[in-house]
């Protein structure tokens, strides 16, 4: 527990807290921990469970947390011991519920959950802790006005350089104080990023192009960064650090494979992998299963980095998804006009017209196709 | 005409006088300042570090300079942020941090761990 770094006022405010708390002199039902990512508020709650022999009972955005989800795995807690805590001998240890990443609680998927865990944590009297980076004080107000609230501060850069400095020394690192000053200057408070970057200088890869990566970058700095990437590792934590643009980068590859003029057999293969790798990515998003992100960041970078043989990048968005994305409406409704005559002219419904068709005969229907559509048009329509 | 500058150290949250005749204009500027209240009968009180560059530059004729305290998680002194290599990019409102002479300790670690340990009576 003496091994986390920062926040030492906080710190004693949870201690003094839970201890007031075993006395029953406390109103709130258990403790809120509010901070930004990366500053060590799950690993005090783990530090803290195993100085103090509580067995962590964890859920996160991981994990189902509806009301139903939270009653099974939690509702049982303050009545029984598990099969496994018993034979691992931790029945002897006192429960602790942590529900971490509240802030990021889905209003319709995990519709019930804060009434279900402040009712346990009532009922159950298990010590409850939760964490958040942001509170809303409007959807939260039934957890603000039931949980004690701690907050938890950035740390501050020396104290970032002792843990990356205590790192080095235990890892038996060769990396200079001045290498060490940047990743402080880099990681504006957050540890774990510090970690991470420290990790990264370790295995080579330089420090601009460490701190570059972790920024969330818009989706075509992404795009041609990646396609610019020397290494393997540089590949990977672009794409660990810009989830958002995953949904797009793999319409982006697909464009790039089903244009690229290479040998249909490799244009197959390409597809089919990529074909895996949406259908993991899509089943990451509808069940929620971030556990799954794991292989999706060996497979996706191990992908790009092979394309990137075959494939050049051109640095634009294909110009039919420019289309796509039109924000003006006059244009918006002349494209979606046009969008809803064309299939027609092809015997096809819309949805297949434009993921099917548009992409390869993009060019043909700016030229003769267009003239022709424009006289098919004219006859059908007058 | 001396030009010694006089150094008043900032403690968070706690009120401090400047030592020196503001004048009504000066005062309404500096209290119109974000970070910065006045408590009646008590004087000023920061409470983001952020004013002080601010406040710093409007007193500057006077030869007074606000300088935040913060003390040594380690030895429980002043970390001197004045002199700290990551000023600029430090947000400078935190409890506690480290000074150099205890960051440069080659044992520093094994200090703060144990100084932890006291802190949160851990046995």
């Amino acid at each position: 527990m003496d091994e986390v770094i920062g926040n030492e006022d906080a710190k004693k405010k949870f201690i003094e807290w839970v201890k007031r708390w075993k006395k029953k002199e406390v109103e709130e039902l258990g403790i809120l921990l509010v901070g930004p990512p990366g500053i060590g508020k799950t690993s005090w709650v783990h530090a803290f469970a195993n100085t103090f022999g509580y067995n962590v009972i964890e859920t996160n955005a991981s994990d189902y947390r509806s009301q139903k989800a939270l009653e099974e795995r939690l509702g049982h807690i303050s009545r029984s011991v598990s099969l496994d805590s018993f034979f691992m001998g931790m029945h002897k240890k006192e429960p602790l519920i942590f529900l971490d990443e509240v802030d990021g609680l889905d209003p319709k998927a995990d519709k019930g959950a804060i009434e279900t865990v402040i009712k346990i944590a009532k009922s159950s009297g298990v010590l409850t802790v939760l964490a958040a980076n942001i509170v809303d004080p409007k959807r939260y107000k039934e957890l603000l006005k039931n949980f004690y609230v701690i907050e938890f501060k950035p740390l501050s850069p020396r104290q970032i350089e002792l843990l990356l400095r205590k790192i080095v020394y235990l890892e038996n690192l060769d990396i200079k104080d001045e290498k060490l000053r940047e990743i402080v200057l880099k990681c504006k408070g957050d540890a774990r990023a510090a970690i991470n970057m420290l990790q990264s200088v370790a295995i080579g890869i330089s420090i601009e192009a460490v701190g570059t990566t972790l920024e969330n970058l818009p989706f075509e700095v992404f795009m041609k960064r990646l396609f610019e990437a020397k290494t393997y590792d540089e590949v990977v934590s672009l794409i660990q650090s810009n989830i958002t643009h995953l949904e797009d980068l793999i319409q982006i590859l697909w464009d790039l494979v089903s244009r690229s003029g290479m040998d249909i057999k490799y244009i197959a293969d390409f597809l089919k992998e990529l074909s895996d790798i949406d259908i993991l990515w899509s089943r990451i998003n509808r069940e929620r299963k971030w556990g799954l992100l794991r292989y999706l960041f060996n497979l996706l970078p191990s992908y790009i980095y092979r394309l990137k043989r075959y494939v050049t990048y051109e640095e634009k968005f294909p110009e039919y998804r420019f289309y796509l994305f039109v924000k003006n409406r006059k244009v918006r409704e002349q494209r979606d006009e046009i969008y809803n005559l064309i299939p027609r002219y092809f015997h096809v419904s819309k949805r297949k017209f434009i993921t099917e068709i548009l992409p390869y005969s993009y060019k043909l229907l700016i030229g003769d196709m267009w003239r022709d559509f424009r006289e098919w048009c004219d006859r059908m329509f007058g | 005409m001396s030009s010694r500058i006089n150094v008043i150290k900032v403690f968070p949250g706690r009120p401090f006088q400047f030592r020196i005749r503001l004048g009504s204009t000066l005062f309404k500027a500096i209290v119109k300042i974000k970070g910065i209240e006045y408590r009646k009968g008590e004087g000023f009180v920061i409470t983001s570090y952020d004013a002080i560059p601010k406040v710093n530059a409007l007193i500057e004729r006077f030869n007074v300079m606000l300088i935040p305290y913060i003390p040594c998680v380690i030895c429980g002194k002043d970390v001197h942020c004045e002199t700290c290599e990551y000023s600029i990019n430090c947000r400078k409102d935190l409890e506690a941090c480290i000074c150099k002479t205890c960051l440069n300790q080659s044992d520093a670690w094994r200090k703060y761990s144990e100084i932890q340990k006291t802190n949160l009576d851990i046995k």
